[in-house]
């Protein structure tokens, strides 16, 4: 009998074919690949198989394993942990996943991966078709590829992409997302090469046509060959290829008998958004959907910012791409496409695109997902959600982010959970932000509404507009409740040592529509409560101006978020003012010291703070002889992200 | 000559502005360069080196000779009409020029040393101040 989800989204759950390869599906895992959990000769860590494990149960017809770099030296390697296939000796630890992917019933993909530009992590210098610079900072100088290199290249994918086959693997995939060495070739603003390899469009596409060459040869006509191309680079404004010569590369490609093309979005430097939280779901879709029509025979991948298992059934049945290509939302949620296939959507975490996962990257850490707490850790039972070992009653104090994944969590374990919260709605600042965010609100609303669901499905009572104090602890303790889990976040507080700060109000009261604002506003405080809120006050047409203590703005955001609110800021013409200090408000007014202790007039008719978060620990202080154990998670223990306040919550749900 | 290439221009503007490298180590050196003579064989460029603090930034000229002799930290590529406008454009602010510049692809700013080095060289704020995102776009 078919599942439930099987009957509403028959695309995605049809049969499909990879060159000689039947698929169970439509649904590609995604190389969502580089964790950086592995070893730092190359060698894959039990931190990954476990994590590979989890992989191969989400149920995709088509998996992707992780990229592989295919040179000793390593000047394909990008990444701190990244693996390795240079070597026979590699091969063991592949045979295992090739053998796990199998056994799931999925076509089993090695990517291997030379990263070009952002390579030669432990080298000091990267390999590329030119010497061209980065344009951004984290790189190392390039150096330009003699021919000779190029061979030595083309052999060591070849000679990977052999090993790949030989332990198992159906196929082999090469990539030119986020500007690895594949799209430096390709790209007009990389390849400044005189020799066959650069200018013309034909002779950019030169090491392209070799190296589906060799590989093939390597590989031999059964396996599968698939080839990840950039629809659109976003690089055109600096001079690289337009998206009609993406299309161009994908038609030489295709025309050398390759077995798909994915469809993938940007370059690291890209100086637009490709798949942040900024870009409506679904935005890239045009391009696959113009790769498929004008390539008709070969299967398309794509998935880019497309989480929405509606959309993409309905793109597949409309012939915009063969494969939906996941990637991001399965770290979410590695459970996603069983929750899809048994039509319970409203079960999935959903991926909020906030690429706190690459971020972590780019820092030369292993990745981390926002939403879900347990990955990276799938090797360790202590992040595992098991039975608990003794029933407990459990008082959850505040219904935000860190609350609610802890109430829904320790439920799901067996614990009678009671969750309180004073206010009347769930998602704490949480919710405050998804009403005001100039991005996709649906993200992050999204996963109010996912707890809101497990909140029901776990069974956790849930008490609102219910503001927990010492008499109602004392009156349901010790004798009902066996632990209380104080997660009552962080308030913004007023400084009582600035003249006239009873005129001013506070972030969420002013965006919640709790006070009035007027039309001059100067918001205190420019991290991320600052900036939402002098972004939404801007934007509904007030004067806002930011005063900032310390010496910039956004130092409680993550690093590929920073840079967004920079331009909110200046599109919105808002101004800034750093290391500057309230000294008095005053009708109409703010005064400010600054640095050299020079004070300086700000008009404003409403001065809303922002800054100076203090965490909500009364409780826990106060509750310390009242119950039998006692915990604090989230901002109440210091005010900090969304994902700490998740992360804090599920370690606590799994574990009390 | 190409107009953004007489030093007085710089000068100028700078005398205007203050110090936009303030915090930068002395020695630190920034160049720019118009797009057109990047293509040629022959070029040169304009060059910050800061100084300290008292004296702020030198201008000088240098000829190009490639990207990594060394010549400079980080370098600015655009139009010459474009890098005219940065250093005569009022209200005088050449950081948010070369910042409006990065955002829509008329500038380009090569980084010419690795990150270690810059940080330890006291470039975070600068260019931070032109508004790249430390992590790309994603
Ligand atoms: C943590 C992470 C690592 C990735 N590593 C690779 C990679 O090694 N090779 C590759 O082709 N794409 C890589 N990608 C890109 C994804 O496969 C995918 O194209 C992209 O995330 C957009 O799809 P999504 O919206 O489903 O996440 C990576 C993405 C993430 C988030």
């Amino acid at each position: 009998m078919k599942a439930a989800g099987e009957e509403r989204f028959p695309n995605l759950f049809k049969s499909g074919k990879i060159g000689n390869f039947p698929t169970k599906n439509r649904i590609k895992y995604g190389a969502c690949c580089v964790s950086n959990y592995n070893n730092r000769d190359g060698t894959i860590s039990e931190r990954e198989l476990a994590r590979v494990r989890v992989i191969t149960q989400t149920g995709c017809g088509i998996i992707t394993n992780q990229g592989a770099y295919a040179d000793p030296k390593g000047e394909g390697k990008a990444y701190y942990r990244q693996i390795a296939l240079y070597d026979d000796r590699f091969m063991p630890q592949f045979e295992k996943i090739a053998g796990w992917i199998h056994e799931a019933g999925a076509v089993a993909i090695q990517q291997i991966l030379h990263c070009g530009r952002y390579g030669g992590i432990d080298l000091g210098y990267c390999m590329q078709p030119s010497a061209v610079p980065q344009t951004l900072p984290h790189f190392r100088p390039p150096r330009e590829m003699t021919k000779e290199d190029i061979k030595r290249t083309l052999k060591e994918y070849a000679a990977a992409s052999a090993r790949a086959i030989k332990v198992g693997f159906d196929g082999v995939e090469i990539t030119s997302f986020m500007g690895y060495l594949l799209a430096n070739f390709l790209s007009k603003f990389t390849n400044r090469r005189t020799d066959e390899y650069g200018g013309s469009l034909e002779n950019r596409a030169r090491f392209m046509r070799e190296l589906i060459y060799v590989i093939k040869e390597a590989i031999g006509d059964r396996h599968i060959l698939s080839v990840r191309l950039n629809g659109a680079e976003l690089m055109d404004r600096y001079g690289g290829s337009t998206e009609e010569e993406c299309l161009e590369m994908m038609k030489i490609a295709a025309a050398e008998g390759i077995d798909m093309i994915s469809v993938t979005v940007g370059w690291q430097e890209s100086p637009a958004s490709s798949i942040g939280r900024d870009v409506a779901p679904g935005h890239w879709l045009y391009l696959s959907e113009r790769a498929k029509r004008e390539i008709p025979d070969v299967p398309i991948a794509f998935g880019a910012r497309l989480a929405d298992a509606e959309m993409a059934d309905r793109a597949l049945g409309e012939g915009k791409f063969d494969f939906w290509e996941v990637c991001r939302p399965l770290l979410a949620d590695p459970q996603r496409i069983v929750k899809v296939r048994e039509n319970r959507l409203d079960e999935i975490k959903p991926c909020i695109g906030c690429n706190y996962c690459l971020s972590r990257l780019f820092r030369d850490l292993p990745y981390l997902c926002t939403v879900n707490g347990e990955l990276g850790h799938e090797v360790e039972p202590e992040y595992q959600i098991t039975p608990t070992a003794l029933h407990k009653r459990i008082m959850v104090i505040g219904g935000g982010p860190a609350g609610m994944e802890c109430a829904a969590t320790a439920a799901q374990r067996g614990h009678e959970v009671h969750l309180y919260e004073a206010s009347d709605k769930l998602g704490g600042q949480l919710r405050v932000f998804a009403d005001k965010d100039l991005a996709n609100r649906e993200d992050l609303h999204s996963l109010i509404a996912y707890y809101q669901t497990q909140l029901k499905k776990q069974g956790v009572e849930v008490h609102m507009s219910t503001p927990v104090t010492p008499e109602l602890i004392r009156s349901v303790t010790p004798a009902d409740i066996d632990a209380i889990v104080v997660a009552a976040g962080a308030t913004v507080e007023k400084d009582a040592r600035i003249t006239g700060i009873e005129r001013a109000v506070l972030a969420h009261d002013a965006l919640d529509g709790r006070v009035a604002v007027g039309q001059k506003v100067a918001v205190v405080g420019g991290g991320k409560v600052g900036l939402v809120t002098a972004e939404h006050f801007a934007k509904e047409g007030h004067e806002v101006t930011i005063v900032e203590e310390s010496r910039r703005l956004a130092e409680d955001v993550i690093p590929t978020w920073r840079w967004r609110h920079s331009q909110w800021v200046e599109d919105l013409n808002i101004k800034v003012f750093t290391q500057v200090r309230i000294k008095h408000i005053s009708d109409g007014s703010v005064t400010v010291l600054d640095k050299n202790g020079d004070e300086r007039v700000i008009l404003a008719d409403t001065v809303i703070l922002a800054g100076n978060r203090k965490s909500r620990q009364e409780l826990f202080l106060l509750a310390e002889f009242m119950s039998d154990e006692i915990h604090i998670i989230g901002d109440a223990v210091s005010p900090r992200g969304l994902h700490n306040a998740i992360h804090d919550g599920y370690k606590m749900g799994v574990r009390i | 000559m190409l107009a953004y290439l007489e030093q007085s221009v710089w000068r100028d503007l700078l005398e205007k502005q203050g110090n936009p490298m303030h915090g930068v180590q002395a020695g630190a050196r920034v160049a720019f360069m118009a797009k057109e003579d990047l293509a040629g064989t022959e070029a040169d460029m304009i060059v910050w080196e800061n100084m300290t603090d008292d004296i702020g930034i030198a201008i000088g000229t240098q000829a190009f000779q490639g990207f990594h002799a060394g010549d400079a930290d980080l370098m600015f590529v655009a139009d010459a009409e474009v890098l005219l406008q940065i250093c005569t454009a009022t209200p005088v602010d050449p950081i948010k020029k070369l910042r409006q510049g990065i955002r829509h692809g008329t500038v380009l700013c090569y980084f010419l040393r690795p990150k270690r080095e810059l940080l330890d060289m006291g470039y975070e704020e600068f260019v931070e101040a032109l508004g790249l995102p430390l992590a790309g776009c994603l």
